[in-house]
């Protein structure tokens, strides 16, 4: 019995992880505002209590959130089926832009149905993307990290393309499309804020993630072929269809955040408007454990950081500049393993 | 059209060798990109301050070498996650560039300066030429190369036989990070400026470059004309047909899309 | 003095809290053989992992020629001049053998370019001992990769060498040319640790023996003044030999009878000496066994019978049906079951837990409108867990259980609903004596009440104890079948090396 309480600890030891990363990512960027601020007490006080001092920077700060759980989810799917997608930056743009493009093609229509098109043409840009990688990894075994990245890039520049031309708006000052009209976006739920009900959406999401990986049969299969692609096709696992499920799902769910941040937050697509969101979604992603349930905390983790850190630039004379330096340190950190010891190539063979 | 084509392909040759040595010894190094554009920054900040190039030179290998440094620091003694630490260098180069562009000139847009690069152009294809058969000589004829290849393949049994992997890791870092400078340094001379995201995306494309060269020096080499004839061909095209610039941007990423497809195919195709 | 002495050494696996070593005391004197004999898991290897510098114990000291000393690394060991050869050691992937030793030895510069120095050198060794190695080559077989190691080590000039179990995927004429190489290692002073589980070995070519069970030392002798029943019962503790020959049934060898038969099976590896023409037959209760060395072609046999690789030409028929290249899980639906000799990366997924290992194949039996039901996991585990015998708890990651245990599990999984032919890859795969029986007397049950078994195995002396006809590979042919008494190991070994085709019956 002794033996098998000693096993839940060592398990347990994960999640502890979980709490311990953001506390030492918190303590390091402490640390990096005293010493780069020339105001460090108040820069600190902005940082921690800005996210929660006005209605817009909370709510700012959720609809991020959601953002980032919807875009992590995606890459935990694809991890799971044990492959990499590095190119959600293009996916969630190519979801935005289809998004914008779609609602200006029908901002004549005045029914706020017309959002579920709109959304959908996000969705399936990002999954016609992910597809893309998915089958050719499964076809011809083609490297997809490298494959989603490449994809990806291109994506960017054929849309900045777009943007920048046909599409673009003569009459603004940024390089954007139109705005979309008002009855295709989503409500705000705290204005002046931009939370909508797509934060809501993105928790269910993960709670559905969670059920279909660790509930059903799909999951159960899906999660085999990423921890032994031999042994789950030696079991009579379809795992060429796993992977390719997994990366167009993925590139939905990319897709997906790209639209709801075109309908609920921006309202146009301009240039770059999402960029960063991508690699974000990854870091929340690893710091969650690939766990959907623990993306939740750790993309609200990530996000309260953003925030804290646009509300230090609003507020005090913290350049911009500066925090994505905080930000690189405490990405350093959090996967760091302090108290690792031992080598891990002897591990292998013994 | 093909100086053209050689002048397009220095920076990613530098940087693809950089890569080659870090990829050989198993290592995953995206903060190739991070490394460029922190030497093409140096390269131009310490030239238009000292007046000197060769300073600038100087100072893009050792800020590029130690952004580097920073990352094997992570991944090697901290035990980091490779992939997260390589983005946390791209960050910081990032923020510290900015930074670093306020304090000396005020703001973080566009430094030009005025000088002849005439030599420096003539050393960087020099470089990068030799580096072929240099590269090629150290990772498969010496014994030190075959343990950084060892290092890629079978870290644990060199373990076993009483020589630590992480060393020549973190020697293959230091490499990519050297090779990194000069990469940025060439790209900021050849265009006689700092432009704020100069690199554009070169570090990635030069990882390819390796994957696509199938971890071989010439082929890296081969991986990287390509992809510089690929951008000098819709440069080219420019003056014909009237492309966007920005839609040009993409072509390099769609041909080696192409390229990366055609050979996988061609490889499954040939183990059956 | 002792050149290399362990006091009270300890260690617990932290991983699955296995006691592998518990107060053991060892001590080697300088120029001795000394065996270490015990079963699998008696903690023999780990023993000599921590005198190694593999792994560090949990507590006890370690003296080198009386000083106390700590090995961290492998490094620390090697300075010192101890070294190991594994069982089947890594060597540097696509390296030949020559690349491997310059590589893993760091008194060879790196920038030296003069290396033909080194390769007489090494050319002068092999000379000395009688090692037959070609150093351009690429090592494959477990033999040439250990002598790769071995050269390795007398390379760098190393005194200690402790050897894990080097004989046992040997042929009797291998292994006679690795105890001469022995002979001469010990000539010229090297001190020898010889882990092995053999007692007649051991007690021929060592000058002392140590005895360990479960992690304990059970005492140390002279070789020349002790039994082998002796040191048997202070290997085992309570032996009981439930192994019982049967007298069996004979099925005439009538083509009616024929279960499954393949017929002109060939395949050519595109680019590599593998390959594969063969033909066999295999009647209803009945076991046969394929012999052969597993790099030139067993293992490729093995993918092609086992549904991986689709042959170039040929037919397999089973029951009259034509089966062949139908991948493994089909195969399984038609009633023919592969257990893989890689149980780790095609027969089980070790970071996955226990009952999926169990239910992966039948996934569907244990879902309810798409969502697996946890209760039906649970009584399947329970199952399994009471009918075997299987040490886990439901949700445990398999790689926590002992080898023994993965064994069992996927016995469990692949026997369940019994099939109508069984290819099993390496039965004895990571297991000790005692389990070792069980299996066999498994596979001999399996046969009489109606499932008929192919063996692929490279442990001769397996193939001679439960097969009842046996076909010899050499070169991707057969070299020969043997039938009841001709099947003996000195049969097999001579065929599998190609050399002589006259049989020697047993008298």
């Amino acid at each position: 019995m002794k033996k098998t309480v000693e096993k839940r600890i060592l398990t347990g030891m994960d999640s502890v992880r979980i709490i311990y990363t953001p506390l030492i990512a918190v303590a390091v960027s402490v640390l990096v505002i005293m010493i780069l601020s020339s105001t460090p007490g108040k820069t600190l006080y902005y940082f921690f209590s800005s996210p929660f001092s006005t209605p817009f920077f909370f709510g700012n700060m959720l609809n991020k959130t959601g953002h980032l759980i919807i875009a992590s989810l995606g890459v935990t799917l694809v991890f799971k089926a044990g492959m990499f997608n590095l190119g959600g930056e293009g996916q969630i743009y190519a979801g935005a832009f289809a998004s914008a493009a779609a609602a200006l093609l029908f901002s004549d229509f005045s029914s706020p149905l017309f959002i579920i098109p709109v959304l959908a043409a996000g969705t399936f840009a990002g999954a016609s993307a992910g597809f893309i990688s998915g089958y050719l990894k499964n076809r011809w075994n083609t490297n997809e990290l490298i494959s989603s990245f490449l994809l990806s890039a291109a994506l960017i520049h054929i849309i900045n393309y777009f943007i920048t031309g046909s599409m673009a708006d003569k009459n603004s000052y940024l390089i954007t499309t139109k705005t979309i009209s008002e009855n295709l976006r989503l409500i705000q739920l705290l204005p002046p804020s931009k939370l909508n009900p797509g934060f809501f959406a993105a928790v269910a999401a993960a709670v559905g993630s969670y059920i279909y990986l660790y509930k059903t049969a799909g999951g159960f299969q899906l999660r085999e072929t990423g921890k032994n692609p031999v042994f789950a096709w030696f079991s009579g696992i379809k795992t060429g269809y796993y992977t390719v499920v997994s990366f167009t799902a993925s590139g939905a769910l990319h897709g997906l955040t790209g639209s709801l941040a075109v309908t609920g937050t921006y309202y146009m697509c301009s240039q770059d408007c999402t960029a960063g969101l991508g690699w974000s979604a990854i870091a929340v992603s690893l710091i969650g454990r690939n766990n959907p349930l623990y993306i939740i905390p750790s993309a609200l983790f990530i996000s309260f950081m953003e925030t804290g850190m646009s509300g230090i630039t609003m507020y005090t004379n913290f350049p911009f500049e500066l925090s994505s330096i905080i930000q690189a340190v405490v990405f350093f950190f959090i996967t760091a393993k302090i108290t690792g010891k031992g080598s891990e190539y002897v591990k292998k063979h013994i | 059209m093909l100086k053209s084509i050689f002048n397009a392909a220095v920076p990613y040759i530098l940087a693809g060798i950089g890569g080659l040595f870090t990829e050989i010894t198993g290592t995953l190094n995206i903060a190739l990109e991070g490394q460029i554009l922190t030497g093409a920054f140096w390269a131009i900040a310490v030239t238009k301050i000292t007046g000197d190039i060769y300073l600038g030179l100087a100072a893009a290998v050792i800020s590029s070498t130690l952004i580097s440094l920073i990352t094997a620091f992570f991944t090697l003694k901290m035990k980091s996650n490779i992939f997260i630490s390589g983005l946390a260098a791209n960050m910081l180069s990032f923020g510290l560039v900015s930074v670093f562009s306020i304090v000396f000139f005020g703001n973080s847009g566009i430094i030009r300066i005025e000088k002849e690069f005439a030599d420096l152009r003539n050393f960087f294809f020099i470089l990068s030429l030799s580096s072929i058969p240099i590269s090629h000589y150290a990772l498969f004829r010496t014994p030190w190369g075959l343990r950084m290849r060892g290092c890629g393949t079978s870290p644990e049994v060199l373990y076993y036989r009483g020589i630590n992997p992480d060393f020549y890791r973190y020697i293959s870092i230091l490499i990519s990070g050297i090779f990194c400078g000069f990469a940025g340094a060439a790209l900021a001379f050849s265009i006689e400026a700092f432009v704020p995201n100069i690199s554009a995306g070169r570090g990635w494309i030069a990882l390819v470059a390796v994957y696509m060269g199938y971890r071989k020096p010439a082929g890296v080499i081969l991986s990287c004309l390509l992809f510089a004839s690929a951008e000098s061909l819709s440069g080219w095209m420019q003056g014909f047909i009237a492309i966007p610039a920005t839609i040009i941007l993409a072509i390099p990423y769609i041909i080696t899309l192409s390229v990366l497809t055609g050979v996988s195919i061609y490889r499954s195709a040939k183990s059956g | 003095m002792y050149i290399l002495e362990a006091r009270k050494i300890s260690k617990t696996f932290s991983d699955n809290m296995v006691r592998a070593n518990s107060n053991v005391d060892f001590s080697l004197t300088e120029g001795e053989t000394h065996s270490i004999l015990g079963e699998n898991g008696s903690g023999k290897s780990t023993l000599m992992h921590i005198l190694t510098g593999l792994t560090s114990p949990d507590s006890g000291k370690i003296l080198y020629r009386g000083e106390e000393t700590v090995f961290r690394t492998p490094k620390d060991a090697l300075d010192r001049k101890i070294g190991m050869v594994h069982q089947s050691p890594g060597i540097i992937a696509d390296f030949s053998v020559f690349e491997n030793i310059i590589a893993g030895n760091s008194c060879v510069k790196g920038f030296r370019t003069d290396l033909k120095k080194y390769r007489e050198n090494l050319e002068s060794i092999k000379e000395k001992y009688g090692i037959g190695l070609d150093l351009d080559k690429k090592p494959e077989t477990p033999e040439q990769k250990q002598y790769t190691i071995l050269l390795s080590l007398l390379f760098r000039g190393i005194d200690v060498i402790v050897f894990d179990e080097p004989t046992t995927s040997f042929t009797d004429i291998k292994s006679e040319e690795f105890l001469t190489i022995l002979e001469k290692l010990k000539h010229n002073g090297k001190t020898i640790v010889f882990i092995t589980h053999k007692i007649e070995t051991a007690i021929k070519i060592s000058d002392r023996i140590t005895v360990l069970s479960k992690g304990e030392n059970r005492g140390c002798c002279r070789a020349s003044e002790i039994s082998s029943e002796k040191i048997f019962s202070m290997m085992i503790d309570n032996y009981s030999s439930s192994f019982t020959e049967e007298q069996k049934e004979q099925v005439p060898k009538e083509s009616g009878n024929i279960i499954l038969s393949a017929a002109n099976l060939k395949y050519m590896n595109r680019n590599e000496s593998k390959k594969i023409n063969i033909s066999f037959s295999l009647y209803r209760n009945e076991i046969i066994g394929f012999a052969g060395i597993r790099e030139n072609n067993l293992g490729l046999l093995e993918d092609i019978l086992g549904g991986f690789i689709t042959p170039d030409s040929g037919t397999v028929l089973f029951r009259g049906k034509n089966i062949t290249g139908l991948p493994t899980s089909e195969l399984r639906k038609e009633g023919v079951t592969y257990i893989p000799s890689d149980r780790f990366t095609r027969g089980t997924s070790i970071t996955s837990t226990v009952e999926n290992n169990m239910a992966i194949t039948n996934i569907k039996k244990f879902t309810e409108r798409g969502m697996v039901s946890e209760g039906k996991l649970r009584k399947y585990f329970r199952k399994g867990a009471e009918l075997y015998n299987i040490k886990a708890d439901y949700g445990q990651p398999l790689w926590q259980l002992s080898g023994g245990n993965i064994q069992k599990v996927i016995l469990f999984r692949e026997l369940d609903s019994p099939p109508d032919v069984l290819i099993f890859c390496e039965p004895a795969w990571n297991l000790d004596i005692q389990s070792r029986k069980m299996i066999y007397n498994r596979i001999k049950y399996l046969r009489d009440s109606g499932t008929s078994v192919i063996i692929l195995s490279t442990d001769i002396e397996e193939i001679v104890t439960i097969c009842d006809r046996v076909y010899v590979l050499y070169k991707g042919s057969i070299a020969g079948i043997l039938e009841g008494n001709s099947i003996n190991s000195k049969n097999i070994g001579k065929m599998m090396l190609g050399i002589g085709d006259s049989i020697e019956k047993n008298s």
